[in-house]
């Protein structure tokens, strides 16, 4: 039984940090895409090329405390005007969402108004994405959330870089936190947020060559969406779901972090729960549809990041919880492994060096303060292990209980968006 | 990309040392390395005093390299952490090399200084010109007294402020003691240490410890095969876990317990003393002194009492002794001898002072045994008269004017007290043999020596050859028609010999060494008793303490394997600490750079510095113990580092270690998760080794030895003789899992630690950058 344990514990390690040494991999990769982005920038900025068409999708459903602002936001934009279509798709809402996006198109020609009603309307953000896209017919579409306030260059930026490559079939901006302040949960997200685009997102960017849409914040060819049908909608993370298939259907994501929206995150634990786990529920879905064939993957990276996306969810996980069950069994003296070497450093190591990556994920947006490192270690103990949390929330609500996946919008909260430009 | 490179590679070289902190060994109390400043040309009592001090030392395994003064503060002495100086030596010291031995002292070493000079001085101790007369000193440390043989003009020296005092006149004049000096600590003697013995306890025979304890260390190597004696009735209300915890400590290997404590009302816990003993890895021996078995015997068998020739019972002593002469009563004593053997978990008997009582002799008429009526009616049967009439000046047959008569009846005592041995040990040779579970046990006769002292047997009735002519080691012939008994044999001194000089035993011991075949079955026996009066004796101690115990311990052991000291309460607590290291001293160790070479009949355990976690041994590579040692087996070995790269990796692989063994360790192999070890034992072994055994081997076979959990070691009892035990630990997957574990955590901890350094490095590159656009920006 020693030995059995003592051997789990090491693959548990292993397992461990192999999913940490990747990671800080990322985090290198993650610098010299920002060092290429900052040069990236000014030269996209400075392109006088012309603009193609593009159609901006906005799915609403029950969206009224934001979607004023969301627009007024968007008209700003620094994209010519005739060229420049806002597209409101009202899924169904049952609040004065439609009756404002009705007001703000009458006083503008560049935003329409798409009513869906039930049983069509209200079936999740893909069906109602799948309406909107169909019924225009610009080159390019771009994707905003409700509650995003994109900076006034992002959307420019983002068809600007998706144009410099016929290969390339979307290009993903990077998101804010724009209610980062309100309190320590959103602070918490920011932080999370940042490291994921600098870490996750830019180091597989550089390293890879894959990035995955975030579902804001995004252009996409009209082209590519024909070719793939639209979005599934089926998935709860629909956004994953469409990255799969644009790599598999030889295309490439490239992404723009210059380009800025800002957003409204989740300010209570329960609306955080809720988006967590679908999003791993999500997950979930993608991995099922995805996995059994991706032996038979046309992009080799996209496969690697099918496995990467499991060992992330479920390997690392599990070796997790088994290191902390023989850590707690050895507490209560009811299991014993003779380990060798220096654990406590180990640990230790894997604490500094996770506070490291994300100061320096944060150094990139200038955030990187006294205030940020300290809630940074807070989070190692606390926010960090609700992940844990969440996956074995969406694991028993799709593989024990096996729960239907219903789309579950995310609340909104009124006028939280403090600051939005860099 | 440069830039990452560049940063990469600094990354590792901070890495490298942060890593490097974090796997440093704890500290451990270092073994003494010590140099003497050797004068040669010193002459007269420069030359005693600085011989003793290095005897001394020598004598408690303390490694004393002499040296020159030239050689002060050039290479080679790095590891020195005490340096001693005689006050000869320190006499002739240049300035540079004062500012030399300062330097060195205040990086961390020790020194060690006698009588007033200018190095003292530079130390501190100042001299004030004058002098006083000292004759007794006191050791506030060990509270000893001791008494110089004379008195001695002692120059007064005003100590450093903070100082602390050991040594001190009977007027309260501090003339011994200890100062810090930068980080390291000096040692002062008002006085040159010992400038007329030479021998090292002619004034101070504690300073060795005192020492050692001031400058927190200890001695080069150990051997733990120390012998006492434990009288219960000295340790009244003791703490059993304490007094034993502390003979492991010091290094004891059997206890001979004194085993006439049986009476019913106050019998002593002998199963609680030698099952606590078992669990420190100590063998436990039955000690007895027949004739005196035990109050109620005594009281239950009036018509046994031993006689004086006045029909008195016979008390010469403390013993009450029964005439075992009488048939009935020798089969009453040894039937009550072997209950109490057979009701404990024993690992041996001590037949001890087996004789008739009467130190004297005849010339003391009223204590004069055996003159109990059986032996009066046995010497009529054979000669006739009445033996009382030996003892009569009016009789024809007393024993000045009738030597006849005299031979006659010290013929039948010696053919009694021969009688007498032999049921005895031929009933001990029964629990002698032992069974499957135990194994054979050990017998050891306790005589006194009669061949140096040959008054012995003319008072007693004892004939040291006679025994031995019982001996199956023996060379001497039995008497025919009787059998060899397998015994040890364990010579004392008589009292009338315990004021000679401590080489005394040197001598008995090679006197008996030759009338046995193997002289391994020999043993000597030393009394360390508070009996002497002051300025009665050369010796300045009531008791023999110190330097005069090492040297007695010494001599003991260049002719014999085997001492043990009456007793374990009358030794001094600071000698009880260096007992261990006396006993290891006879080993002949020979340093030729980074070997050590010795050739020793007994096994050691040597003592390593911080920094060595591998030593090889006769090319083998052994892992030292938590507490630095390395077990050294018998016969000559080579030591040194070791070169085995794969096992230095894997320093923090808990190997099992052997940490003690009660037997003579004779070879010793770590395989994966075992411990392959070959020993000699005439007991049963007791093996202490560091981790939890899950299974044994003896000499192949799985064996179900009887194991006893302590705290932090396990003890296993192995059978008696020559074997090879394999003790196991873990399994081999489990082994080869924990060095996979050591290197994996050592990979992870370097690696994170580079990678760390390497994201600080890149964040702090990103700070200057936007630094300098700011700059750049406002400029603009």
């Amino acid at each position: 039984m020693t030995t059995f344990l003592t051997v789990v514990f090491l693959l548990s390690v292993v397992i461990i940090w192999m999913m940490i040494g990747y990671q800080f991999v990322l985090t290198v990769a993650g610098y010299l895409h920002y060092r290429r982005s900052s040069a990236e920038k000014i030269a996209l900025l400075s392109d006088e090329s012309g603009l193609p068409n593009v159609t901006i999708l906005i799915p609403a459903h029950n969206e009224e405390s934001v979607i004023e602002d969301t627009l007024e936001r968007l008209t700003a934009l620094d994209y010519p005007s005739e060229r420049l279509k806002i597209l409101v798709i009202n899924d169904a809402s049952t609040d004065s969402t439609g009756e404002i996006a009705d007001r703000l198109a009458a006083a503008d020609p560049r935003i329409e108004v798409l009513h869906r009603v039930p049983p069509e309307g209200g079936r999740g953000k893909s069906a109602a994405l799948n309406a909107g896209w169909r019924t225009v017919s610009s080159e390019v579409i771009a994707v905003y959330d409700a509650d995003n306030q994109p900076e006034p260059h992002a959307l420019k930026l983002l068809v600007r870089k998706l144009m410099k490559d016929e290969k390339c079939g979307a290009v993903l901006g990077k998101f804010r936190t724009g209610n980062r302040s309100r309190n320590l949960l959103t602070r918490f997200i920011n932080i999370e947020g940042l490291s994921f685009q600098w870490i996750v997102q830019a180091g597989r960017s550089r390293l890879l060559g894959v990035s995955t849409i975030p579902g804001t914040n995004f252009v996409i060819r009209r082209s590519v969406l024909e070719e793939l049908g639209g979005w599934d909608t089926e998935a709860l993370t629909e956004d994953s779901e469409l990255s799969v298939r644009i790599y598999e259907h030889g295309y490439r994501i490239d992404f723009a972090p210059y380009a800025v929206t800002w957003e409204q995150e989740p300010e209570t634990l329960r609306v955080w729960l809720k988006q967590r786990t679908r999003w791993a529920r999500g997950n979930n879905y993608v991995l099922g549809k995805f996995l059994k064939s991706f032996r038979s993957f046309n992009s080799r990276v996209m496969a690697l990041e099918m496995l990467y996306s499991l060992a992330l969810y479920y390997l690392f996980l599990a070796a997790l919880l088994i290191s902390d069950a023989i850590f707690f069994l050895g507490i209560f003296r009811l299991a014993f492994i003779p380990i060798c070497g220096p654990y406590t450093q180990v640990w230790l190591v894997g604490i500094v060096l996770y506070l490291v990556e994300i100061r320096l994920a944060m150094s990139f947006e200038g955030e990187d303060t006294a205030g940020n490192f300290l809630l940074s270690l807070v989070m190692y103990f606390t926010y960090c292990q609700l992940w844990i949390v969440v996956v074995l929330r969406a694991f028993y609500a799709d593989f024990i209980k096996r729960e239907r996946r219903v789309w579950d919008k995310t609340v909104r909260f009124a006028g939280t968006i403090e600051s939005t430009d860099t | 990309m440069k830039f990452l490179l560049i940063a990469f590679l600094t990354a590792c070289v901070f890495a490298g040392c942060i890593y490097a902190c974090s796997a440093a060994d704890a500290d451990r109390c270092a073994p003494a390395n010590a140099v003497i400043l050797w004068d040669k040309s010193a002459a007269g009592a420069d030359m005693v005093n600085q011989t003793a001090i290095e005897h001394a030392f020598s004598s408690i395994a303390v490694k004393t390299k002499r040296v020159s003064p030239s050689e002060i503060g050039g290479s080679g002495l790095e590891k020195i952490n005490l340096y001693i100086v005689p006050y000869g030596s320190a006499r002739k010291l240049s300035d540079a090399q004062i500012t030399a031995l300062n330097s060195r002292v205040r990086s961390g070493a020790c020194i060690l200084l006698d009588g007033p000079t200018g190095l003292a001085e530079s130390f501190g101790f100042r001299d004030t010109g004058t002098s006083a007369d000292v004759s007794t000193v006191k050791d506030t440390a060990d509270d000893q007294v001791f008494h110089w043989r004379g008195k001695v003009a002692v120059p007064t020296v005003l100590f450093p402020e903070g100082s602390t005092s050991v040594y001190v006149s009977s007027s309260g004049t501090n003339i011994g003691g200890w100062s810090e000096w930068g980080k390291g600590r000096c040692f002062f003697l008002s006085v040159p240490f010992d400038p007329e013995t030479g021998l090292g306890y002619g004034r101070f025979p504690s300073l060795p410890a005192a020492v050692l304890s001031a400058c927190r260390l200890k001695p080069g190597r150990v051997a733990r095969d120390i012998e006492l004696y434990f009288d219960p009735g000295y340790r009244v209300s003791c703490d059993l876990d304490k007094l034993v915890g502390g003979w492991r400590k010091s290094g004891v290997r059997v206890i001979h317990a004194a085993a006439w404590y049986t009476d019913r009302k106050n019998a002593y816990d002998y199963a609680a003393l030698i099952e606590k003993c078992h669990e420190n890895g100590i063998l436990v021996y039955a000690w007895l002194e027949l004739p005196y078995v035990g109050s109620d015997f005594y009281k239950a068998h009036p018509e046994w009492r031993e006689k004086t020739a006045d029909g008195n019972d016979s008390k010469p002593g403390w013993r009450l002794p029964m005439a075992m002469e009488i048939p009935e009563c020798r089969e009453a004593v040894i039937a009550d001898v072997m209950k109490l053997l057979d009701s404990c978990d024993w690992d041996g008997v001590n037949l001890a002072e087996l004789y008739f009582e009467c130190f004297s002799g005849p010339e003391d008429a009223a204590n004069f045994v055996p003159m109990h009526p059986y032996v009066i009616k046995e010497f009529k049967s054979r000669c006739g008269y009445d033996p009382c009439g030996i003892l009569d000046p009016s009789s024809p047959h007393y024993w000045k004017t009738s030597p006849t008569s005299w031979d006659r009846f010290k013929s039948l005592r010696a053919e009694m007290l021969h009688s007498i041995y032999v049921d005895v040990l031929s009933a001990l040779d029964d629990f002698r043999k032992g069974d499957e579970n135990t194994g054979g046990r050990e017998v050891v006769v306790t005589v006194l020596d009669s061949i140096s002292a040959p008054e012995i047997e003319r008072s007693t009735g004892l004939d040291v050859r006679s025994i031995i002519g019982l001996m199956r080691a023996g060379k001497v012939p039995g008497r025919p028609g009787v059998r060899k008994f397998d015994f040890t044999l364990n010579v004392e001194d008589p009292q009338s010999m315990w004021n000679g000089p401590p080489g005394r035993y040197a001598k008995i011991g090679s006197i008996y060494t030759t009338l046995l075949s193997d002289p391994g079955r020999l043993m000597l026996n030393m009394n360390v008793l508070d009996f002497r009066k002051p300025n009665k004796t050369p010796f300045v101690s009531s008791k023999q303490v110190g330097a005069e115990l090492s040297e007695m311990i010494t001599s003991a052991k260049t002719s014999v394997r085997r001492v043990i000291i009456y007793s374990e309460s009358s030794i001094a607590e600071s000698d009880m600490g260096l007992l261990s290291a006396m006993m290891a001293t006879v080993d002949c160790w020979d340093e030729r750079g980074a070997c050590i070479h010795k050739d020793s009949p007994c096994s050691s355990f040597l003592l390593v510095e911080d920094s060595l976690s591998y030593v090889s041994a006769n090319g083998k590579c052994i892992q030292v113990s938590e507490s630095g040692e390395v077990p050294i087996v018998c016969g000559s070995s080579g030591v040194e580092c070791c070169k085995n790269v794969v096992k230095v990796l894997n320093h923090d692989v808990p190997v099992m270690h052997l940490l003690n063994i009660s037997g003579v360790l004779k070879g010793l192999e770590e395989d994966a998760g075992s411990l392959i070890v070959r020993y000699d034992s005439i007991a049963p072994c007791l093996v202490t080794v560091d981790q939890s055994v899950t299974s044994l081997l003896v000499d192949g076979s799985r064996s179900d030895a009887q194991m006893w959990k302590n705290d932090g070691f396990w003890v296993l009892r192995c059978p008696s003789g020559s074997h090879e035990v394999k003790i196991v630990s873990k399994s081999r997957t489990l082994f080869n899992c924990q060095i996979a574990s050591s290197l994996l955590s050592h990979t992870i901890v370097f690696a994170g630690c580079t990678a760390a350094l390497l994201s600080i490095a890149l964040a702090v590159s990103v700070k200057l950058r936007r630094r300098s656009v700011a700059a750049g920006g406002r400029g603009k």
